[in-house]
């Protein structure tokens, strides 16, 4: 179980005022909202990259699993180097499956400034995928996909989330089938 | 003329040629060997000793006394330049430090540590100045110009402090560091000589060129200048070989380095 109480943040101007939400232990959530209402604050806020101005989190620092709007890889390591990286003890053969499964097999020995925006973001979900954890979330993880790959993510999200909590923020409707939660 | 320099090779060789005629006329004129030997004479001379084996060790023992310096140096710089990056107060004891030894001769440097240590030192002690204020600067700009969005994901996926520095900090900032360390290993080289030209220790390439120069024995001089010159570019072409963008040296652009894809 995943407990905001009251999450209150702002910058110059408020972008999120007083958000509670209770999310069972798994589950599929979409975030959504206009521009600037908080949705990737939201996320950053759980993640522990920002703390909020108020209010509480529970647990406090949970196991998430990020996907960035940008896919933030090493530009000195390769595809799979980077996926591999997030974890201490290396397991190939998962990284493979991950990297397999998200079309990136021919790509996997390739630095990121040899993929295109779609190769990289897609790679940033395998390496989210390979990282685990209990919360994923995921900020517009679609945004540069071609249709295809759009379906693998949504399918990717609907498998796991029988087993993990899936916060994905996004106003994409191939990923439609979550629990909306719209922010304003 | 665009056909006949169509390849670089041509026109650096083109280039080559008319200096070496330049140099020629010039020594003509001059009339006087010991003022300026003709080019032919010193390349003849230079090939004389590189049929000796003492030319070799001398050479070599030259170089490693200016590596001894530079490592040194390198050593020094990067790690005086984490400490100033991370500690206000180190910078703020370091950075004077620098700028003092970069706006120092360095005549003065030579004479001054000729004082201080043995003989033999010498080079090593001024080739470590040369490069050490170089890294120390490189190694705080590739550190203040990491990509923070890197440092953040390191963060989310709790790489913890001792991975994100080995796999994401420190390869961002190496690529500064080899930039520092190319500019450092030339200037080093030269600074060694010329420590070893007014230190004079047993066996260097400066005991030779102070002796052709005492002696009046120019070709020599030249002979020996050309060896230095000769072999500073084999080891900038070394170092570039060595961290080429070709052999996976993704270390050696700064920009790609630290931008975050």
């Amino acid at each position: 179980m995943l407990i905001l109480k009251k999450l209150s943040k702002a910058y110059d101007a408020p972008v999120l005022t007083d958000f509670s939400y209770e999310f069972p232990d798994c589950g599929f959530f979409l975030i959504r909202g206009r521009s600037g209402v908080g949705k990737t604050t939201l996320l950053r806020i759980i993640a522990g990259l920002e703390t909020a101005d108020t209010g509480t989190i529970e647990p406090s620092s949970p196991a998430v699993s990020f996907v960035f709007q940008e896919a933030r890889l090493l530009p000195f390591l390769t595809l799979r180097e980077n996926v591999l990286l997030v974890k201490a003890r290396r397991d190939e053969k998962e990284a493979d499956r991950f990297i397999d499964r998200l079309g990136l097999k021919d790509a996997a020995d390739k630095y990121p400034d040899a993929l295109s925006g779609g190769m990289r973001l897609r790679a940033a979900i395998a390496r989210s995928l390979y990282f685990g954890g209990d919360v994923y979330l995921w900020d517009e993880p679609t945004k540069e996909l071609d249709a295809e790959n759009r379906r693998i993510i949504a399918e990717i999200i609907r498998e796991r989330s029988q087993k993990a909590l899936f916060l994905v923020v996004s106003h994409d409707d191939s990923l439609a089938g979550g629990t909306e939660i719209l922010l304003s | 003329m665009k056909a006949v320099f169509k390849t670089k090779w041509a026109a650096y060789s083109a280039a080559l040629l008319f200096w070496l005629g330049f140099w020629h006329i010039c020594a003509v004129k001059a009339e006087l060997s010991f003022i300026l030997p003709k080019p032919l004479e010193v390349f003849k001379r230079f090939f004389e000793l590189l049929g000796h084996f003492a030319f070799y060790q001398t050479l070599l023992i030259s170089l490693l006394r200016v590596t001894v310096g530079f490592l040194g140096g390198l050593f020094l710089g990067v790690l005086s330049g984490f400490l100033s990056h991370r500690f206000f107060w180190a910078r703020s004891l370091i950075s004077p430090m620098m700028s003092v030894i970069k706006a120092t001769p360095v005549a003065s440097f030579i004479l001054v540590v000729i004082l201080w240590i043995e003989r033999g030192g010498v080079p090593s002690f001024i080739s470590l100045l040369m490069v050490l204020p170089i890294v120390w600067q490189n190694t705080v700009l590739g550190l203040e110009k990491r990509d923070p969005a890197l440092g953040e994901m390191a963060q989310v996926f709790r790489l913890g402090k001792w991975r994100t520095l080995l796999r994401v900090d420190l390869p961002q900032v190496i690529p500064f560091i080899l930039s520092a360390s190319k500019t450092g290993m030339g200037l080093s080289w030269k600074a060694g000589i010329a420590a070893e030209v007014l230190a004079l220790p047993a066996e260097s390439v400066g005991e030779m060129i102070h002796n052709a120069k005492l002696y009046l024995e120019t070709v020599d001089l030249y002979a020996w200048t050309l060896a230095i010159i000769l072999t500073s570019v084999l080891l900038e072409k070394l170092f570039s070989a060595l961290f080429s963008p070709k052999k996976g040296g993704r270390y050696a652009d700064p920009q790609k380095a630290v931008q975050g894809l």
